[in-house]
């Protein structure tokens, strides 16, 4: 296992930055803050290119010639049907990110944008911000990634890795061989690091919740300890057996929690209000999503450039911080169908989902806000955790729907943790189907580790700077394999 | 940090950006030599 060198540098870098964050939280937040500060200030503009570049880049491959070839041999078959496919599709992008900001999201942009218009307005532009950053830019870059992956391995059966486009198309020797173990590196770093974020933001819901169940007054670290202490237990007993299909049980029973929960959201919540919202926010981002992609804020005020910085571009760096991890999942699962097919089940169907998901938290937010006399906007000033369930403790039931969100909270960490931690031993044992269960579960304790950073750090906005501060190397490798991706298939159908 | 400091820092930063997209578009134009595939 100690003589893979990529294994022991993205080891020795991940358990490093772990360490750190253990000893001093708060230096490594506040180193966090100041670079990625810096670099979203000089690089924000390129950042928000390369999301641009890779949605045109999915919609032009999936309308052109290109669009015809298969993941995979001319003559394979898709594994899954397509309805399955796209269940699991959803199941890859419901991760616990979609019940944290479901409406704490849309209502934190309206709180921000309430002194530069009015509240009809903001409300308008915090929807649409919100889908903005969970909708197609997200997705293409997901898509993007995963689909060079999937060309790689099925069509011309490289090892799993993110380096293999590289060295596929430029030979294994000199300059592709250092920079494709640099690439493998850094996915390995953005994905733990990314991965670490979501079992913090996990721990946030999950007290957020008990707390609203059992009514503690002040929860402090302790109860964060010991949810933290039971999701490490969780996810690293399944890391010592194969439970393949177990955990797709589990990753499918939080998204139909979820699921459920929408729906119950819609009919026990201002069913009409809901659906117009949903309806209006919809034409509105459709109509403006692919301007909008190519705004930096540069003429506003320093409120708005902090406000782009730390949503806008953290989101999309977030997504990339992902997308060797996701883009994984969806390779694995799109073997067989073209890269028309994958293009647009991957983009379009977890899009209009978002929509959907962010029309009906967001809009009872705002019911609350514009219509009622909740004091939901305290609540997100003072406690964003608990928004979703100062939302569900104004509607029918709610003991039982919160639970039912902590549950699904839960269950969407561990599945996500097991899995990051099979996709990072694949990465650093160069490809390996079946990576060692000691490698699995030193993977499980370094993710933990770096949980237990950001859960340290006791804020969103830090998790959000360490994992964008883990991510932001990333941006470059991802139009290097892309660059790699298009020599491939002109090559392919020029011969 | 100075304002001259920062807007170097800004301009170096910005510089690694475009000599980065010229190797991307060197490496998309360049031909297969003998030792790629």
């Amino acid at each position: 296992m100690f003589k893979n060198p990529i294994l022991l540098l993205s080891l020795t870098l991940t358990g490093g930055v772990a360490v750190w964050g253990i000893a001093d939280t708060a230096g490594l937040a506040a180193f966090s803050s100041t670079v990625v500060g810096t670099m979203f200030k000089s690089r924000g503009w390129f950042i928000m290119l390369t999301a641009c570049m890779l949605l045109f880049l999915c919609i032009w491959l999936a309308f052109s010639k290109y669009g015809r070839i298969k993941l995979g041999k001319d003559d394979d078959e898709p594994e899954f049907s397509t309805v399955s496919w796209l269940t699991m599709l959803f199941a890859a992008g419901m991760g616990v990110g979609l019940l944290y900001f479901g409406s704490a999201e849309p209502l934190f942009h309206y709180k921000t944008f309430l002194p530069y218009m009015d509240p009809p307005q903001a409300a308008k532009e915090a929807l649409f911000a919100t889908n903005f950053h969970w909708g197609l830019h997200a997705w293409a870059i997901y898509a993007a990634v995963g689909l060079i992956i999937a060309y790689f391995s099925f069509r011309k059966e490289t090892p799993n890795l993110i380096s293999a486009p590289i060295r596929h198309v430029f030979g294994n020797r000199g300059w592709p061989r250092w920079v494709g173990g640099l690439s493998d590196l850094m996915a390995i770093t953005a994905i733990a690091i990314g991965v670490g974020g979501s079992i913090a933001i996990g721990v946030f819901q999950v007290q957020a919740g008990v707390v609203s169940l059992f009514e503690f007054e002040k929860p402090g670290m302790t109860l964060s300890m010991i949810i933290f202490g039971l999701l490490f237990v969780a996810y690293l007993a399944p890391l010592t057996v194969d439970l393949g299909k177990g955990m797709a049980l589990l990753s499918n029973t939080a998204m139909t929690i979820a699921g459920c929960l929408m729906l119950f959201v819609i009919l026990t919540g201002p069913t009409s209000y809901i659906m117009s919202a949903i309806m209006g926010g919809a034409g509105d981002y459709f109509s403006r999503v692919l301007t909008q992609g190519f705004q930096t804020l540069t003429f506003h005020d320093e409120v708005a450039e902090n406000w782009f910085q730390s949503w806008t571009l953290t989101y999309m760096v977030w997504w990339l911080a992902w997308s060797p991890f996701v883009g994984v999942f969806i390779a694995r699962i799109s073997k067989g169908r073209t890269i028309k097919e994958f293009l647009l089940g991957v983009v379009l169907v977890p899009s209009v989902f978002s929509i959907f998901w962010f029309g009906v938290f967001g809009s009872i937010g705002f019911f609350g806000a514009l219509k009622t006399n909740v004091a939901i906007l305290e609540v997100v000033e003072t406690h964003i955790d608990s928004t979703t369930f100062f939302v569900l403790e104004h509607l029918p039931f709610s003991v039982l729907t919160i639970g039912a969100t902590v549950i699904a909270a839960f269950l969407f960490v561990v599945t996500s943790v097991v899995s990051a931690a099979f996709v990072l031993s694949m990465f650093s044992s160069g490809g390996d189907l079946n990576p060692s269960t000691k490698t699995k579960l030193v993977w499980g304790v370094i993710l933990g580790a770096l949980g237990l950073v950001m859960i340290f750090s006791n804020s969103i906005d830090a998790v959000k700077s360490i994992i964008a501060l883990g991510a932001m190397p990333f941006v470059y490798i991802v139009l290097l394999i892309a660059v790699c991706f298009i020599r491939e298939l002109r090559k392919e159908v020029c011969k | 940090m100075t304002p001259q400091l920062a807007n170097l820092i800004d301009t170096l930063l910005n510089v690694s950006v475009f000599v980065f997209v010229g190797i991307l578009v060197w490496l998309f134009l360049k031909k297969d030599s003998q030792g790629e595939k």
